[in-house]
């Protein structure tokens, strides 16, 4: 049986992109996608990343320095936001757009107009969001938590916070169904599961955790906005509701979030490392294995954020040795990555610098996480700086270290150009130099007591809260040089080839450099 | 012009909806489900 279809649905031949803005707000191309969702995250990181300099420099000293206390909220919270829903996970969806149908060997995603406006709805959320600061009562300043009562005094800018979190959770949902159809349904013949590059599989797993936990949030505000408009009282004790099932719900989707942001990374790191070691990856089932175990231990440890509310003994018993339990999984994927190197012909150039990096430091953020995993000690650092610094240790030089050693990975595959080695590496030292001079005296201040979310201190904390602000600014600096990098060599530089690293292995290395407009129109065979 | 899609094509258009229309059924579900549970708790 065959269907006669118009050549509009199938135009691949005959034709590379348009031209003007008409190219970028109707494609439907992955490539352009991606580059849309990563210049649109790399946007979202400077405008996240000065809202953390305006909270850095209001706390290089005690008192009230430039901003009012209220204004300081607005800025934590709403750099959560962005820095989460407009940076990190943008880059990983744009870096999973331009990655998987190559690494697949599939022409385009399963679905590309759906891709086209998942992509296209977050300008338009982000736009809402940020214009609440401007609003009578400023934007949301009740962290990126959004935990009730108190989020429920949020001013005008409630109901437009909350459409916009909407709207965010349908973009991702409909990047994840894109990228699970794109892989059940377009892999090249002979690609069975279980030879996928990592990367790809990492993203599998992080889309079904997507669309598990996005509609848990989308639920989670839409009850808030009917607590405050439309007189239900799902999370006010005055009505029957409880103000702490909306923290067990808001956590049953925050904590599978914490993965959707770093399994992505894991799976970046695991193409890297082997392509400069110049050995296959250590244990690679082992590495599907322990993601997959990721995932699921996801979903059973959340309390561990809320162990200060109360609970019972079994409970605390429970959330914590789950946590645990999680060191387990993720210890396998560290070993993995160092078993590749050990006795590998080791190069380091900057996405294998940025890589190493990652392993060293995101374990750092790991040790400090089975700290907060006990019960116990957990209350003493409940709010305090040592979380702050132990979450920053996971998502800077964890998942974005990772979305910068993918791009330096994959730019000359993109461009066609290498990038400037020379500034690539000063860019790598700067940055990890700059990231632990801002984080690491956080453990410090944290363990002393400072809580979050305060623009004022004690007196005894004012050096290391002058160190971090000094590193926040050298990190913040450092990271021009990385759009420098970025633009130069997307305007030119050295050829690059086909293979771009001499140890790099999958079938997007087999496409030419820069990659062609459609890829695969023949789908490759798979050994 | 027009051209004829094969039955291997169309049997992956299909698939490609399946997949979707079932991924989209499932994040409503849980959408859905999470607001009534919450409510039948209080």
């Amino acid at each position: 049986m065959s269907a006669v279809i118009h050549d509009t649905d199938h135009h691949h031949d005959d034709h590379g992109p348009a031209y003007g803005w008409k190219r970028w707000l109707f494609t439907t191309n992955h490539k352009d996608i991606g580059t849309l969702y990563l210049f649109f995250s790399l946007t979202m990181f400077f405008v996240g990343g000065l809202m953390a300099l305006v909270i850095r420099t209001e706390l290089f000293q005690p008192g009230l320095q430039i901003v009012d206390p209220h204004f300081f909220n607005q800025m934590t919270s709403m750099h959560a936001l962005v820095m989460i829903f407009g940076a990190v996970m943008p880059a990983f969806v744009g870096l999973a757009n331009w990655l998987v149908p190559m690494m697949v060997g599939a022409p385009d995603m399963a679905l590309p107009r759906m891709n086209n406006w998942s992509f296209w709805i977050l300008p338009f959320a982000f736009t809402l969001l940020l214009l609440t600061l401007f609003l009578p009562g400023g934007g949301p300043a009740a962290g990126w938590t959004l935990y009730p009562p108190l989020s429920l005094q949020t001013g005008a800018a409630f109901p437009f916070a909350i459409f916009a979190i909407h709207l965010l959770g349908i973009s991702s949902v409909m990047g994840a169904i894109n990228i699970i159809a794109t892989i059940f349904n377009l892999r090249a013949p002979g690609m069975t599961l279980m030879k996928m590059p990592l990367f790809v599989w990492t993203w599998l797993i992080t889309a079904y955790l997507l669309i598990a936990v996005m509609p848990v949030l989308a639920g989670a505000v839409t009850m808030l906005l009917t607590d405050k408009f439309f007189g239900t009282t799902f999370f006010s004790a005055t009505g029957g509701g409880d103000p702490v099932m909306y923290q067990h719900i808001f956590w049953f989707f925050g904590h599978p979030e914490v993965y959707i942001m770093i399994l992505p990374a894991f799976g970046i790191i695991s193409q890297i490392i082997p392509t400069f070691s110049r050995k296959p990856l250590f244990g690679y089932s082992s590495m599907v294995y322990a993601t997959a175990s990721i995932a699921f231990l996801s979903f059973i440890v959340w309390a561990h954020h809320m162990f200060t509310v109360g609970m019972p003994l079994a409970g605390q018993l429970f959330f914590m040795f789950s946590t645990m339990l999680i060191a387990v999984p993720t210890g396998v994927k560290v070993f993995n990555w160092i078993a590749t190197m050990w006795r590998g012909s080791l190069t380091f150039e900057t996405p294998m610098l940025f890589a190493i990096a990652f392993v060293i430091l995101f374990t750092i953020g790991g040790f400090s996480g089975v700290m907060l995993a006990i019960t116990p000690a957990d209350i003493q650092y409940h709010d305090t700086y040592f979380v702050v610094a132990h979450f920053h240790y996971v998502l800077v030089p964890g998942a974005v270290f990772a979305i910068i050693a993918g791009v330096y990975y994959w730019l000359p595959k993109w461009t066609g150009h290498m990038y400037d080695e020379k500034l690539g590496k000063a860019h790598f030292w700067l940055s990890t130099i700059f990231v632990n001079v801002l984080f690491f005296p956080q453990h410090f201040v944290g363990l002393a007591g400072m809580p979050r979310r305060i623009p004022d201190y004690s007196l005894q904390f004012i050096e290391f809260n002058q160190i971090s602000t000094i590193g926040a600014f050298g990190f913040g600096f450092s990271q021009l040089l990385f759009l420098y990098l970025v633009i130069k060599c997307v305007r030119g530089g050295e050829k690059a080839t086909s293979q771009v690293w001499e140890g790099a292995e999958g079938l997007e290395w087999t496409l030419p450099s820069p990659a062609p407009y459609h890829s695969f129109e023949t789908q490759p065979e798979v050994k | 012009m027009t051209r004829t899609r094969t039955t291997e094509e169309q049997a992956r258009r299909r698939g490609i909806i399946r997949t979707a229309t079932l991924l989209a059924l499932l994040a409503l579900g849980f959408y859905i489900a999470f607001i009534l549970v919450t409510a039948a708790s209080n």
